[in-house]
């Protein structure tokens, strides 16, 4: 007994000495707590790709000029004027010369080269480097026709963006709006589309019938609007490829505010009856209707969630119109807006986590976003009128139109339309040849 | 009428006092006196209690004793580091083994600092690195071929000359299913390749750190007193500037919830050696991570953190930083 007590005791002190020995030579870093840095854009040099002939160096040169204009009206780039730069980046040039970059204060560098392929087309590659690290963070090398060199410029832009900020881009996507011209009395409206940086704008329809609320579809073949052409206001399909139109739904009396589901197969819009209108959702394929709301309010702007499982409209059912949730069969409907004022056109962001909507109080037109619950709301533009937000796809920004006061004669009350980022600051207009309104963002083409 | 009836009770009163003793009257005024003394000590003292909440013990506080440096200012340089002076001075103490190096500068540990030892703009640095940069190149030659053929994209505006017609559908789709082919398995491998030099940085840096950042974690005892050997001053001055050369990646979801924490090891100038990502398996699987964590880096390579400002003579503590980077005094 005796001797086990003994042994047990000389164990335990054995292991008091072991511990205390081990324990001495441990030896960790120091450790310091960063909780503020600086918020502001990247500086990024984008020298002109070089090319051997001289129509490759346009090129590169129209290339790197569209990267940069695409990063800058970001708000979270900053090129750098070329004029400082002090490295001339030239085709033999295998790597940058780091330390001349980093001397004009360069954080990032793209560089990249233009060639003509042995059956005309262009061979375009970019490189993105780490000036501070000196490391390449990515590289792509794309192959197309010579009149396509815009949408490479986008395409590299959107690699950059990515992967500096770990988001996806949306600088390769096009944006369908109301284009609009003539006196307030006698207004032409006509669907177009253009390139999300406003190039390459075109029409869709000639103008003699009054178009409304253009929606992309997820697949960005096919765009849904509202059209005046049949005299009662109906829902349209638009093909862009084949510029073939047609009625979505057999309804009597009018359509409207429709919206593709985020598959692209069904649609869904209001319909107005017997002095109330409802939601309705029509599938493409079957072209089966079902109905979703049965009230006495007028339901409109609906519009899915991401994922589909939802369903966002406005509603004047409780009195004044307020923002609604339900599922997306109809049921558990949920008013999520509480503030003072009106509430209208909600989007639910490709993201899922907010949704933007117009607001209306006293007098003035806000653009907002709250969370799916209608907590957190923020507003984040305010004017005279502003209205129909649209996403961009990496539902970091939004695009919606901004209607300037006319005076007595019915002069100015232009229209136009303007980006803002998601934080409320960069707000930027898109120009547009003539006045826009109601854009509608496609999703990224490729 | 109610005078009246009042009256006669007070003069039956009067009456009342005039039949008593005297000697009872004086009694009865002592007595009174008294008792009127002990109530109103009572009141005065006592009372007063009653009706006040019972006293709050107070509650020891805590103070913590941290050094102060004799200069606190933080945004002055640090007077201990005049770093030219020191540059010689140091490598020499540090090891005698640098020494054979001086001629070919960076024979040894050019490869994996490679990139984050040029930085300083030492001339003969640069062109060192680029004999090594030749890993990297490869990387150059496989994102080119691969994607080159995966976004051979140009169709789709070929399309809006002449929008409506039918011919062009076809092409279309075929384009379509060409991305989609091409997209997938390429862009991954691309991306793949992509990673592989960042990785391979990394990897190099990695090897010897492992360990410790894992002593590191496990022993957050030591944190305190190690810190504590810095002064609040000293402290403050290089978490100042470590957050002047921070560029926060602003606006990404969830920002408030990234933490990144970087291992770094810094020369006795306060030169930063490698600063390395310690949650490498995030790095590949998270692109917000990625993005925040590789600008928390970037700040160890900014020209503003070269080098750090931090006391020559401690060297010895701040010679293995941990480093965490959250944003959430911004967001």
């Amino acid at each position: 007994m005796t001797r086990s007590c003994r042994v047990l005791a000389g164990t335990i002190f054995a292991a008091l000495i072991v511990l205390l020995f081990s324990g001495a030579p441990v030896r960790a870093e120091l450790r310091i707590d960063i909780t503020s840095g600086k918020v502001e854009p990247m500086p990024i040099a984008i020298p002109a790709f070089p090319g051997g002939a001289d129509n490759e160096s346009q090129a590169g040169h129209d290339i790197a000029a569209v990267v940069s204009a695409d990063l800058e009206r970001s708000g979270l780039f900053r090129p750098i004027d070329s004029r400082s730069f002090i490295q001339n980046v030239s085709l033999a040039d295998a790597q940058p010369r780091f330390p001349d970059w980093r001397q004009i204060n360069a954080q990032a560098l793209v560089t990249g080269s233009v060639q003509t392929q042995g059956d005309g087309r262009l061979r375009v590659e970019f490189r993105l480097w780490d000036v501070f690290a000196e490391q390449q963070l990515t590289g792509y090398g794309y192959t197309t026709t010579r009149q396509n060199w815009r949408r490479i410029a986008h395409i590299i832009a959107d690699e950059i963006y990515k992967r500096i900020t770990g988001e996806e881009g949306y600088f390769d996507t096009r944006i369908v709006y109301v284009a609009e011209s003539g006196p307030s009395a006698k207004r032409i409206k006509r669907l177009s589309i253009m390139d999300q940086d406003g190039a390459n704008n075109r029409f869709l329809t000639d103008g003699h019938a009054l178009v409304l609320t253009p929606r992309f579809s997820p697949t960005a073949q096919e765009i849904t609007y509202l059209s005046y052409s049949s005299g009662a206001p109906r829902v349209y399909l638009f093909n862009i490829d084949t510029g073939q139109q047609e009625v979505v739904g057999d309804f009597p009396g009018m359509t409207f505010a429709p919206r593709f589901s985020p598959d692209g197969n069904r649609v869904i819009l209001s319909r107005a009856e017997n002095g109330s209108t409802n939601l309705y959702v029509l599938d493409l394929r079957t072209r089966r209707a079902t109905r979703l709301t049965d009230s006495q309010a007028i339901d409109t702007s609906p519009c899915f969630s991401p994922d589909g499982s939802k369903i966002v409209f406005n509603s004047d059912r409780g009195g004044s119109q307020q923002l609604y949730v339900m599922n997306s069969d109809g049921s558990g409907v949920k008013r999520i807006s509480f503030g003072s004022g009106k509430y209208g056109t909600p989007v639910w962001s490709p993201r899922g986590d907010l949704i933007a909507f117009t607001k209306i109080e006293g007098g003035s037109f806000f653009i907002g976003v709250m969370r799916p619950d209608g907590s957190g709301e923020r507003l984040l533009t305010r004017d005279f009128l502003v209205e129909g937000p649209t996403w961009a796809p990496n539902g970091r920004v939004l695009m919606y139109f901004r209607q300037s006061p006319s005076d007595s004669q019915g002069h100015g009350g232009s229209t136009r339309l303007f980006s803002i980022d998601l934080t409320g600051s960069n707000q930027r207009e898109v120009m547009t040849s003539q006045d826009a309104s109601d854009p509608a963002w496609s999703p990224l083409l490729r | 009428m109610s005078l009246a009836l009042a009256e006669p009770g007070l003069t039956g009163a009067d009456e009342v006092s005039d039949e008593m003793p005297e000697g009872i009257g004086s009694r009865g005024f002592a007595l009174s006196a008294a008792l009127h003394l002990v109530l109103g000590g009572v009141l005065i003292i006592g009372l007063p209690r009653l009706f006040d909440p019972p006293p709050v013990e107070e509650m020891p506080v805590a103070v913590e004793l941290v050094t102060i440096a004799p200069e606190t200012r933080t945004t002055h340089p640090n007077p201990n580091l005049p770093r030219p002076d020191a540059k010689p001075d140091v490598p020499e103490a540090e090891a005698p083994a640098p020494k054979p190096k001086p001629e070919p500068p960076k024979p040894a540990p050019v490869p994996p600092p490679a990139a984050a030892a040029s930085p300083p703009a030492d001339q003969p640095a640069p062109p060192e690195a680029k004999p090594e940069p030749p890993p990297p190149k490869p990387p150059e030659p496989k994102p080119e071929a691969k994607p080159a053929e995966k976004l051979e994209v140009p169709k789709p505006k070929e399309k809006p000359e002449p929008p409506r017609q039918v011919a062009k559908v076809e092409p279309k789709p075929e384009e379509k299913k060409l991305e989609e082919k091409k997209y997938d398995p390429r862009q991954f491998d691309a991306l793949l390749k992509n990673l592989a030099p960042v990785h391979t940085a990394m990897t190099q840096d990695a090897p010897p750190q492992n360990p410790r950042v894992a002593s590191a974690r496990a022993s957050s005892q030591p944190r305190a007193p190690l810190g504590s050997q810095l002064t609040a001053s000293e402290l403050d001055m290089v978490r100042h500037q470590i957050a002047h050369c921070w560029n926060v990646p602003a606006g990404a979801r969830d920002a408030k919830d990234l933490v990144v924490e970087i291992k770094v090891v810094v020369d006795p100038d306060g030169t930063v050696r490698q600063a390395t990502i310690v949650d490498q398996g995030r790095l590949g699987s998270d692109a917000f991570f990625r993005a925040a964590a590789e600008s928390a880096r970037r700040a160890f390579f900014n020209p503003l953190c070269r080098p750090l400002h931090l006391p020559a003579e401690k060297y010895a503590i701040w010679k293995d930083l941990v480093v965490d980077f959250s944003p959430r005094d911004i967001l």
